[in-house]
């Protein structure tokens, strides 16, 4: 009784508790906030890693191909069984994007991807990051009239045609009105229109066109000139006159970019701001030139109208893929067999159950298909190809966790101090227990009671206020910026619109567990001390 | 109703089969006698300087006395009753308490002496300064009981602190600190903590050293009366000869041997 009494009463009258309950308050509110932020970074990073990743991977090395995909998968089917859940067929090539802005053209490498609209969303989880509420309920790379992100304003088939519109109107030559740029079928992209045709994108004038001298013009050009303009016009729409490409109404291959590709984020220097600039909207033409498929590659150039951008907030897969349609890419790389119509792929991905082994299916795969044999593939699992990254993560997880354990460490050795003191303090009250008649153990009990207390309040009241502060961290960040001016989490910096948090309660439980074990064992030394002190030299202390 | 000062009845707990060995034939203990040391030696050790301050002590404490111990500064007092008290032990000699060698028990027996049958009382008081009054007047009981055991037992030991503190004149100051109490105050208090027990032995090692002449008077008034009324065995070092001169017995100290004066 008199040791719970004397713990508690110690601790409300020592202000050098308060002391200890401080640091002990501290550290567990650091570890909790920093776990709780390290583990928001890694689990965002793990979803939005995986979603672009298939569980498996097995994939020809460079422009290598994977002949007779549907075999392959058959094969994969048998070795797997029942873990496997769903396969798609990728062809992944370096292509040049190339495109105008305010008439500058603006070229960049990319990766392209041609996928398969039905199973690659079954293998991955690419749909959540498109933009366009009609392609992620179903992608069919066709550009909508909306449903489009209200960040880039007006966007799809009405921006397309307002922008059509503008350069026919601007430029001050009807040819662009009736002036097909190839045979096209309206209805569809036209495989034929996309290759041969010529960028269609001519720079919007830089300076305000006289519009009284291009009414003019376009007078005597009708009027008086019919066939200036275009001098086949009459006979191509006698020969292909349901083939005629329309930007108003058609459009090339459907092409889904990076969000990166288009936005360039900037600090307004007059305000200081971040401001969004994106350079492609929905609705805009790009041109693209990949090489052919084979033992020689040549360049080949192809045109696409990007319908939709994808948003996964990954900065190396937003500034560098660009999805196309599979069978599309495979035909104008020449990837299907003439003969038998066998398609071929660059990469075969897969995904298993969510109990599967990975590691034990990538094993089974490469004893199949060694990767010494035909097709001379890569199995990797999407661990596996991201290790470099995700190590390097762990490995500061755990290096901050050791760090942040040697300051709690310090915090121990400061309660340790803390409590020695107070027992050289309280030496006098140790001998007049002991004269009235308290063991050894119940001298001992007190000071250990009184470490565990204190741990345990430290404990509480840190547990409380790191979760305060991992539930308001964006606004205590916002709070730091506008008092001193910094930017204490930039925005442009991680392509997060605010801190990732996610709070572990076995995290928060063993932080606190580990902090009352800390103070308790701090207060082992101490509480020794007080309990072999002889009763006479204590009385006689002053 | 309980009588507050009704007299005790000797218990001692823990082990008493251990060293129970028949008394010592060349000690004339009385049938009074409580509490007797024989050949008591003990020496303070300076690294290797050796200061022997009691040379073979033999006395008796004779049950329901006051027996008083005086003699000069560093004769040896304190540590006698010290020993007496089992806060040390002697390096030599015996000491007997009820047929029973004192010196030769566990500490555990011995904390468990000092709380159920020895009253304390020094010259600094020594109350714990977190605690109010009544609190440092309930710690022995407190001690002698565990949490759910003296939770029990709670509202008849504060009836009891009470009880106590009215006798030594302090009911209205139940819920002070030590440092709201003047000296005298603070020294009843401590005498009613060393009754809480209801012990048969009451050791005072100075209790008047501290305090003025009135406030000292009162205090051995008080201890005066609780041996007449309760029949207590009180142990007493003092300097103070106008007390030595109520006692029933004093005993002097000299070059660490005794010199039984009366």
């Amino acid at each position: 009784m008199y040791k719970l009494l004397l713990s508690w009463r110690y601790l409300r009258t020592r202000f050098i508790a308060i002391a200890s309950i401080i640091s002990v308050t501290l550290g567990v509110a650091t570890l909790i906030v920093v776990n709780s932020v390290m583990s928001g970074f890694v689990n965002e990073m793990y979803t939005r890693l995986h979603a672009f990743c298939s569980d498996i991977d097995m994939a020809s090395p460079g422009l290598g191909e994977i002949y007779g995909v549907d075999f392959r998968i058959h094969q994969i089917e048998g070795i797997l069984g029942e873990d496997l859940i769903a396969t798609t067929g990728v062809v992944q090539v370096p292509a040049l994007l190339q495109f105008e802005f305010r008439g500058r053209p603006m070229t960049q490498q990319i990766m392209l991807i041609g996928i398969d609209d039905v199973t690659y969303g079954q293998v991955t989880d690419f749909a959540p990051f498109l933009l366009n509420e009609h392609q992620r309920n179903k992608l069919d790379f066709q550009l909508k009239d909306d449903g489009y992100d209200p960040r880039f304003g007006e966007a799809g088939w009405s921006y397309r045609r307002r922008q059509t519109q503008l350069l026919r109107d601007f430029s001050g030559d009807m040819r662009y009105a009736n002036t097909p740029v190839s045979p096209t079928n309206s209805a569809a992209p036209n495989p034929a229109a996309d290759q041969q045709a010529a960028p269609n994108l001519l720079p919007l004038p830089t300076q305000p066109p006289d519009l009284n001298a291009i009414a003019e013009t376009q007078t005597a050009t009708a009027s008086d000139r019919p066939g200036l303009s275009d001098p086949y016009a009459a006979t191509r729409q006698q020969i292909h006159p349901e083939e005629e490409f329309d930007a108003m109404r058609d459009q090339y291959t459907g092409i889904i970019l990076g969000l990166a590709i288009s936005n360039r984020k900037f600090k307004d220097p007059s305000t200081g701001e971040n401001c969004d600039v994106y350079l492609l909207r929905p609705g805009d033409d790009i041109q693209l030139t990949l090489p052919t498929a084979g033992p020689s590659p040549s360049p080949i150039t192809q045109n696409c109208t990007v319908i939709d951008f994808y948003n996964s907030k990954m900065h190396e897969y937003d500034a560098n893929f660009a999805f196309m349609p599979l069978s599309k890419l495979q035909q104008i790389r020449g990837m299907i067999d003439p003969t038998t119509g066998i398609r071929s792929v660059s990469a075969i991905q897969m995904k298993l159950r969510p109990d599967a082994d990975l590691s034990n299916a990538r094993d089974k795969l490469i004893a199949y298909f060694p990767p010494t044999d035909p097709p001379f593939c890569m199995i990797q699992t999407w661990l596996d190809s991201q290790r470099p990254l995700l190590s390097a993560v762990m490995m500061e997880l755990t290096i901050l966790n050791i760090l942040l354990f040697l300051i709690i460490a310090v915090a121990g050795f400061g309660i340790l101090a803390t409590f020695y003191m107070i027992v050289v303090e309280k030496t006098k009250d140790i001998g007049v227990l002991k004269a009235l008649g308290a063991s050894r153990r119940g001298v001992m009990s007190i000071f250990l009671a009184y470490g565990c207390s204190l741990g345990i309040v430290g404990a509480g009241v840190g547990i409380g206020l790191g979760l305060l502060f991992v539930a308001n961290i964006n606004r205590i960040a916002n709070g730091i910026k506008y008092l001193t001016g910094r930017e204490v989490f930039d925005p442009t910096m991680y392509y997060f619109s605010e801190i990732p948090t996610l709070v572990s309660v076995w995290c928060v439980t063993w932080v606190a567990v580990g902090a009352v074990l800390i103070a308790v064992l701090a207060s082992v030394l101490p509480a020794l001390r007080a309990a072999r002190l002889n009763p006479v030299e204590a009385l006689r202390y002053e | 109703m309980n009588n507050p000062l009704r007299a005790p009845s000797i218990r001692v707990t823990g082990d008493r089969t251990s060293d129970t060995p028949t008394p010592p034939v060349h000690l004339s203990v009385t049938r009074e006698s409580l509490l007797s040391t024989v050949n008591l030696c003990k020496s303070y050790h300076q690294g290797k300087c050796s200061v022997p301050v009691l040379k073979g002590v033999d006395l008796d404490i004779e049950s329901g006395k006051f027996t008083a111990i005086v003699g000069k500064s560093g004769s040896g007092k304190s540590t006698l009753l010290h020993l007496l008290g089992t806060l040390d032990s002697p390096d030599s000699g015996e000491i007997w308490f009820n047929a029973e060698r004192l010196d030769q028990w566990s500490l555990r027996r011995k904390d468990q002496f000092r709380n159920a049958h020895v009253g304390m009382i020094f010259q600094f008081y020594h109350l714990l300064p977190e605690l109010t009054t009544l609190e440092n007047v309930l710690v022995p009981r407190m001690i002698q009981h565990g949490l759910i055991s003296y939770w029990r037992h709670r509202s008849k030991y504060m009836r009891r602190a009470m009880e106590l503190l009215a006798l030594v004149g302090l009911e209205h100051r139940l819920h002070h600190k030590p440092n709201q109490l003047s000296g005298g105050e603070m020294q009843r208090t401590a005498i009613a903590r060393a009754l809480i027990s209801d012990p048969v032995l009451l050791l005072a090692d100075e209790p008047t050293g501290n305090l003025d002449s009135d406030s000292g008077r009162d205090v051995v008034d008080t201890l005066i009366k609780l041996k007449q009324q309760r029949q207590v065995t009180i142990v007493m070092v003092t300097h103070d000869e106008n007390i030595a001169a109520i006692a029933d017995r004093v005993i002097a100290l000299v070059d660490g041997q005794v010199q039984i004066r009366r």
